[in-house]
């Protein structure tokens, strides 16, 4: 069992913490998630009797560990439609996004609705990879395509009309 | 999915259009920037390195600390219950062979 759980561990924690950061959008609290998640699965290994695969249950496992942390903690659900205050709370929890220098990929996040949010910071953690997107948030791989087009053509829209406003071209 | 070359087709077809359309050359634009801050900001994510000592600490904890058991406390329980039990046979007993002696 030992053995079983390091290779999980080597396997699986940046996976874990990629989608944990996803979604709470912040790298302590990814950080705690993710040991949390090992954890459990660690507790759970000798039950676990292969009738999904491994991957498909810690993603289970660390979906629900992240939908507990984001009700225990009360950390915004990256809605647009937010009040303003919380909004504000939300742009705070967003620092944590802005790794590599790069504070416009925050900014461009802000601008999505919710649910495309955690399928675009995922899609480009994870090289990438419709598959592996939809097998880490439990989602028809047709669904995370459609997101992320939408996402990426509504922000590429919205940039392009501030550059090139209408009427000037 | 269509073969590199149709794609290659249709984007010289597209830079072709975007080299005389000012709005389609900055959508171009903006869709490669947009990439290009996702790629910077989310391409090398990782698990820092203290999550798997972390881990492996808190596991070792649980290790040495095994759970409390109820066991001790349901055992008590019994052993009291039937020495109650037991007290409320035989008293009764007691007390009428008491009463036969006086």
């Amino acid at each position: 069992m030992a053995e079983d759980f390091e290779r999980i561990v080597r396997e699986y924690q940046d996976r874990i913490f990629r989608l944990a950061f996803s979604m709470l959008g912040n790298r302590a609290a990814a950080e705690e998630t993710a040991q949390d998640v090992l954890v459990r699965a660690w507790r759970g290994l000798p039950g676990f009797r292969a009738e999904s695969s491994l991957s498909t249950w810690i993603y289970a496992i660390t979906r629900n560990v992240c939908l507990t942390a984001l009700r225990r903690h009360e950390i915004s659900a990256y809605s647009l439609e937010e009040p303003a205050a919380q909004r504000a709370a939300e742009r705070h929890a967003f620092a944590g996004w802005a790794v590599a220098d790069s504070p416009d990929a925050a900014a461009l996040l802000e601008r999505l609705p919710a649910r495309y949010r955690q399928v675009v910071a995922l899609f480009y953690m994870q090289e990438k990879s419709y598959d592996e997107v939809a097998s880490m948030l439990g989602m028809p791989i047709g669904t995370v395509k459609t997101y992320l087009f939408r996402a990426r053509q509504s922000l590429a829209e919205e940039l392009a009309q501030e550059r090139v406003p209408k009427g000037e071209a | 999915m269509a073969c590199p070359e149709f794609q290659d087709l249709l984007r010289d077809r597209a830079d072709g259009h975007a080299a005389h359309c000012e709005h389609c050359r900055a959508l171009l634009d903006a869709f490669a920037d947009v990439d290009t801050a996702f790629e910077t900001a989310f391409g090398d994510i990782s698990a820092p390195p203290t999550l798997a000592p972390a881990v492996r600490a808190r596991i070792a904890r649980e290790i040495r600390i095994p759970r409390p058991s109820m066991l001790p406390e349901v055992l008590d329980f019994i052993g009291w219950a039937a020495v109650l039990a037991l007290a409320a046979l035989i008293v009764p007993h007691l007390l009428l062979s008491l009463g036969a002696v006086l």
